[in-house]
């Protein structure tokens, strides 16, 4: 159906407290050209961290230039996307390094990654930079409803010392609002659910379980409003709606699974309420809301701090009760360096399957990662030795057609991990010239 | 102890590489610290080259940085059409020893295996105690000029660098120019003619090795024998021990001082120099011992003499 007037794109599902934003719709662009997304194509920026470094044997490609061969066992998962992303060799984070403050690595590595300074060694008046997702929020981020999302999946504790004098601020948090505050992530499934789709406020974790316990779903509070749009929708746009709603649905189900199993898994550690005691399901919630929060455009840029870096989180999950951290300094003992790598493997099946959904989801003649430029990495390249130079890093997505994916690109040595998000950055619009230790802007990732 | 970073234009003159050797000659005797060496000369020899001379001395190019000493890979100017070889680059980097394989092993065979000069400069820089770095500049100042204009370079460059030695006045004017922001000397042209590194002597005084690799850039730059001018050589010695009585202050000009030959002081600046540029490799030691306040007086203590190395 071609109306002859366009869908406001900002059009919102109301009901009771809620207020649930649309995917883009074919309605949305003007009659006669219902192929294109309406005004300019949003590109995304997001950020997503593993801790402790990686095995940097099974990450790096072999080869320069395209990928020929069979990729590196922990690249693997990505097989069917290996045309969407790129390796980026021999970026350094400086501020990472010691520089005369001692030990500290962990605390160091997380505070600089999106900060690009060299962060205060202190437990109680912490000082860092503000974070460049936290810039092309302040530029741009007024475009859509949320300016950025801050997410993760373990411990958002904001004081204490996290690593050998550093505040538990450096190494919980990736977003720093300002040089003194950081955003922490947030971790519950259900919290995140209602910062994105209710408009009341948070509510208390016993409060929320009492609700849950009545409540259907949150789209049964809009049922007037898709009942009338759906009136004015096409076949292509209602099997889209219907697809998005569905996907909010499953979203509450996977929580009502998670909420109902929660009650009889024991996590081993201090769980808030809603949050799943299954890390891959965890993951799963975490992302699709993330992929639901970028469908209907509600933010374009969201930093995503997988573990807390330095974590001991154990995996269980994949038969690994030793902890992440004290894995990683496995000094060259084989059994646990193959561990080191299992964990690497399992955060990259998560990944791998949250970025096939992302490519799955139509956006005009691409798909929603073909409109994004997603960092996988780690601000640490070999956990056992602490190294600041070489960190594994990955751009997932064609940052709206612009980079060409397939590739391993070298650059040459110290050039500042900076110069990546000064790049990123000038691709989302934001004007700035220069970014923490940035040199300059990159090359080679560009189309071409 | 003071580091030191060296930035240079190795390939260019034969001289360079036998400051580089006065440098690891102070270095092994724990007057300094080599932290960072980089080059001007946009050849992948120059850099390689580097890299063999401080692993022929230190095992590795570069000093502490960071945890655990870890080093720092060598820097080069690249933003343009790659300079010509040259015979003391090739000749080194090419001799094999007797099993057929290089005698001079180094990891330098791409672009990507160096550094970005400035980045590498002013990373090395934020690792070293405030008024505890030392600039010595043996070619063009292309380096430390873009370096300097990187954000919040010059506020580090006052707090870490006590001060700049440039072999060339050209050089030194330029930085003087240019806002560098700690004191500058510069070595009078006629120092590097008055005192000359006699060909004998690189001969003679490093016979204790069979394959040195200053030794062979040496000879394979020009005709033997030919003797070299000291200018980089004096910069390098004047930037870790001012206080040696060889030489005299000029009043400053446009923000420079210019070093220049105390009276009678010909003699032992060679013997320094020869001594310095022909000292055995001295294996690193984990801790040091702290610097003598007055350098001029500092004599190392006796200690086991270096086994010569095999290169």
């Amino acid at each position: 159906m071609i109306t002859q007037k366009a869908l406001s794109r900002r059009t919102l599902l109301r009901g009771f407290g809620t207020a649930i934003a649309l995917p883009a719709l074919d309605a949305m662009a003007p009659a006669m050209n219902s192929s294109k997304i309406p005004g300019k194509t949003p590109v995304r920026m997001a950020f997503v961290y593993v801790p402790n470094g990686l095995d940097m044997r099974h990450w790096t490609p072999t080869e320069e230039g395209t990928f020929t061969g069979e990729l590196p066992r922990i690249l693997r998962p990505l097989e069917p996307l290996r045309n969407e992303f790129n390796i980026l060799s021999n970026l350094t984070q400086n501020g990472g390094r010691a520089l005369l403050d001692g030990a500290g690595d962990h605390g160091r590595c997380c505070g600089s990654y999106l900060t690009g300074v060299h962060v205060k060694k202190t437990m109680v008046d912490i000082k860092a930079g503000i974070s460049c997702d936290q810039i092309a929020a302040n530029q741009v981020g007024s475009a859509t409803l949320f300016p950025s999302l801050q997410v993760g999946l373990e411990d958002a504790r904001q004081a204490g010392d996290c690593d050998s004098g550093y505040s538990c601020a450096y190494t919980n948090n990736l977003s720093w609002k300002s040089e003194t505050q950081p955003l922490p992530p947030l971790l519950d499934p259900r919290a995140m659910f209602e910062r994105l789709f209710g408009k009341g406020p948070v509510l208390s974790p016993e409060a929320r379980a009492r609700q849950a316990k009545y409540r259907k779903s949150v789209l049964d509070h809009v049922t007037a409003d898709t009942k009338k749009l759906q009136g004015d929708l096409g076949p292509t746009d209602r099997r889209k709606l219907d697809e998005y709603l569905s996907s909010i649905r499953e979203i509450e189900k996977q929580f009502e699974k998670a909420e109902g199993e929660n009650a009889r898994i024991d996590p081993g550690m201090p769980k808030p309420y809603g949050v799943p005691a299954d890390f891959a399901e965890h993951f799963r919630l975490m992302s699709d809301m993330i992929t639901v929060a970028f469908q209907a455009d509600m933010s374009r840029i969201v930093t995503f701090l997988v573990t807390r870096e330095g974590t001991s989180r154990p995996y269980r999950e994949i038969g690994i009760a030793d902890g992440h951290h004290p894995l990683t300094h496995h000094q060259g003992k084989m059994e646990l360096l193959d561990k080191v790598t299992k964990i690497n493997e399992y955060h990259m099946q998560q990944f791998a399957a949250w970025m096939m959904r992302l490519k799955s989801i139509k956006e005009g003649d691409a798909s929603i990662l073909d409109n994004s430029m997603i960092v996988y990495g780690a601000g640490l390249s070999d956990g056992n030795r602490h190294t600041h130079e070489d960190l594994p890093v990955m751009v997932m997505g064609r940052g709206g057609n612009h980079f060409k994916g397939g590739r391993r690109i070298t650059y040459r040595k110290e050039t500042p991990i900076s110069n990546l998000y000064l790049t990123m950055m000038d691709r989302l619009g934001v004007q700035t010239d220069d970014f923490g230790d940035s040199t300059g802007r990159i090359d080679g990732l560009n189309l071409g | 102890m003071v580091g030191v970073i060296f930035d240079c234009d190795m390939g260019s003159r034969p001289e360079t590489a036998l400051a580089l050797a006065v440098l690891y000659g102070l270095d092994g005797m724990n007057e300094c610290r080599v932290v960072v060496v980089s080059s001007t000369r946009s050849n992948l020899g120059s850099a390689a080259y580097c890299e063999v001379v401080g692993r022929f001395y230190a095992g590795a190019v570069s000093g502490a940085f960071g945890s655990f000493s870890r080093t720092l890979p060598v820097g080069l100017l690249a933003d343009g059409a790659m300079k010509d070889d040259t015979p003391m680059l090739t000749v080194p980097l090419s001799r094999k020893n007797a099993e057929g394989k290089p005698q001079y092993e180094h990891g330098i065979h791409k672009l990507v295996d160096t550094a970005v000069a400035p980045a590498l400069v002013r990373n090395a820089l934020t690792a070293q105690f405030d008024q505890n770095a030392i600039v010595v500049l043996a070619g063009p100042p292309t380096n430390l000029l873009q370096m300097l204009k990187l954000r919040d370079v010059p506020e580090l460059v006052k707090a870490k660098v006590k001060h700049l030695v440039a072999a060339d006045p050209k050089g030194a004017m330029a930085l003087a120019a240019a806002g560098w922001p700690t004191p500058i000397y510069s070595i009078s042209p006629s120092l590097g003619t008055q005192v000359v590194f006699p060909a004998e002597a690189v001969d003679k005084e490093f016979a204790w090795s069979t394959a040195h690799p200053v030794v062979d850039a040496y000879k394979a730059a020009k005709a033997m024998p030919y003797d070299s001018p000291t200018s980089e050589l004096a910069a390098v010695l004047y930037a870790v021990r001012s206080a040696d009585k060889a030489f005299a202050l000029s009043e400053p000009v446009n923000g420079v001082r210019q070093v220049m030959l105390a009276p009678e002081a010909k003699d032992t600046l060679l013997k320094t120099f020869i001594e310095l540029a022909s000292a055995k490799p001295v294996p690193k030691q984990r801790f040091r011992r702290p610097v003598a306040a007055d350098p001029a007086k500092a004599k190392p203590e006796p200690s086991k003499p270096a086994e010569p190395v095999k290169p």
